[in-house]
């Protein structure tokens, strides 16, 4: 089971791929922008995180870099994935350094869960839970 | 005239000298030969006053050609102004000139400040087309800002109905594990009870026609231990459906929020285009009315600059005017009579 981090300001967006995470075994955190975004990352670091790109107060490429800067190196570590509609974005975001980059579309998430299954390798797997069991829905 | 005047006095000169010198030569040979000599001598006198007479009329070729003779220059200079009496002159050329270039100055500026009043027009026109495109993007991305927030909120709706759903669900769990409890604890109930009811039937014959009371109120009571069984079976059957029929809808509910998830993707997914495509066209539009402002303006600037030209037209329509009286002046036999200077200080 790996901690992972949601930064988008679509709320809709958070609340399916946290819910649909959780289902994979995940513990997920959500943020709405890069601002909320690097306070929960300095918080409480998780070992991954996905995150849109277009997003008010903090976009995601200002978080990226300073993720990417930031002074400490677990944080500079953090795998990230990129998940957004602009396609043209795509170069730009892979020179500031992603694990993943991913267009917004109905099979997205299992491209989100493969990614993040081979980012997580070191961590201990995750167990789908199932729905109903030991009293907890999804 | 002035040519033909010289000419004449040149043939005047050549003549009285060749006159004088055949009488000269004819006196001098009479003379030597001793022949007619006073003819001789009279001839040679009459030589001499013709030639003397000749000199005081025209003068000398050789002390009065410096002033009189002309050159080529001179000839040239009298027939150019020969030529400006008459009005063929360069001044004329150039008056037709004027005249025309006038002519022409005019109705191009004319045109030209029709066609910048189109294009200003069509420039203003183009802003303002620009202006309205803008404020429909602007509205565009209400819409869409709208049109987010009411599926964030269905998604919202639908997360808090899910999660009532589970909290269900949870409930219907636990309570078909109680009921599967119950049910276990009423079949073991009336496992006894039967047992129960099977040593009273029993203890009721061995005790014979006093127990026979008894005896009828053991098998009764095997009945409805039978019937609880049954009762209880049914019970334990319903509680496996239970068991089987929660995880399915929570299965089913699953598949709701994986749909869910795809039209949020698929939905943001083609958001995020339109964004993309939103920002193209908003900045396409804020370039273009830079343009058209920028044409507008170029226009503002040609038309001062055609009323340049118009003052410059109107300068050719009184350079025409003051040339046309110049001519004139000459023809008459006016010039310098004032109008020359003042057209020299116009120019």
């Amino acid at each position: 089971m790996a901690s992972i981090l949601i930064v988008d300001d679509s709320a809709s967006t958070r609340i399916a791929m946290k819910v649909l995470l959780q289902r994979e075994g995940h513990t997920v955190g959500v943020a709405e922008d890069g601002l909320q975004g690097l306070k929960a990352i300095e918080t409480a670091c998780p070992d991954a995180m996905v995150m849109d790109v277009i997003m008010p107060d903090m976009d995601g490429y200002t978080l990226l870099h300073r993720i990417r800067t930031h002074a400490s190196p677990a944080i500079r570590a953090l795998p990230v994935v990129c998940m957004t509609g602009r396609d043209k974005l795509e170069d730009l975001i892979h020179g500031l350094g992603v694990q993943g980059f991913v267009r917004k579309h109905r099979g997205c998430l299992e491209e989100i869960t493969e990614i993040l299954s081979h980012e997580l390798e070191g961590t201990t797997p995750a167990e789908a839970i199932p729905l109903i069991s030991q009293g907890r829905w999804a | 005239m002035m040519l033909l005047k010289s000419r004449g006095m040149c043939c005047l000169h050549g003549s009285a000298w060749f006159v004088s010198g055949v009488l000269l030569g004819i006196g001098v040979l009479g003379f030597w030969q001793g022949l007619l000599a006073t003819t001789s001598v009279l001839l040679l006198l009459f030589a001499s006053v013709l030639a003397g007479v000749l000199a005081v009329r025209v003068g000398s070729p050789r002390s009065e050609g410096v002033d009189e003779a002309p050159s080529r220059s001179g000839v040239m200079a009298a027939h150019e102004a020969h030529a400006v009496v008459d009005g063929d002159s360069g001044l004329a050329q150039a008056r037709t000139h004027v005249t025309d270039a006038a002519a022409l100055f005019r109705r191009s500026v004319k045109q030209a400040k029709q066609e910048m009043v189109l294009l200003e027009m069509s420039a203003h026109g183009l802003v303002v087309e620009l202006e309205r495109s803008r404020g429909a993007l602007d509205r565009v991305r209400r819409e869409r800002g709208r049109f987010t927030r009411s599926f964030d909120g269905f998604v919202q709706d639908f997360s808090e109905c899910a999660a009532a759903q589970e909290a269900e669900l949870e409930d219907a769990l636990r309570f078909g594990l109680e009921v599967d409890v119950a049910a276990r604890m009423v079949a073991r109930i009336a496992k006894e009870t039967a047992m129960i009811a099977l040593n009273a039937s029993l203890e009721a014959q061995r005790v014979g026609e006093e127990g026979a009371g008894f005896h009828v109120i053991a098998l009764e009571l095997r009945k409805l231990t039978g019937l609880v069984k049954e009762a209880n079976a049914a019970m334990a059957d319903r509680s496996r459906d239970i068991g089987v029929f929660l995880p399915s809808i929570a299965k089913n509910s699953a598949r709701m929020w994986e749909a869910c998830w795809r039209v949020t993707t698929e939905m943001h997914g083609h958001v995020d285009a339109l964004d993309s495509n939103y920002d193209d066209i908003i900045g396409g539009v804020a370039h273009a009315l830079g343009g058209g402002e920028t044409i507008s303006d170029r226009a503002r600037d040609a038309t001062e600059y055609l009323q340049m030209e118009e003052r410059m037209a109107e300068t050719l329509a009184r350079a025409d005017a003051l040339i046309e009286q110049e001519v004139t002046d000459q023809k008459f036999g006016l010039h310098g009579a004032g109008t020359t200077r003042g057209f020299s200080k116009t120019s």
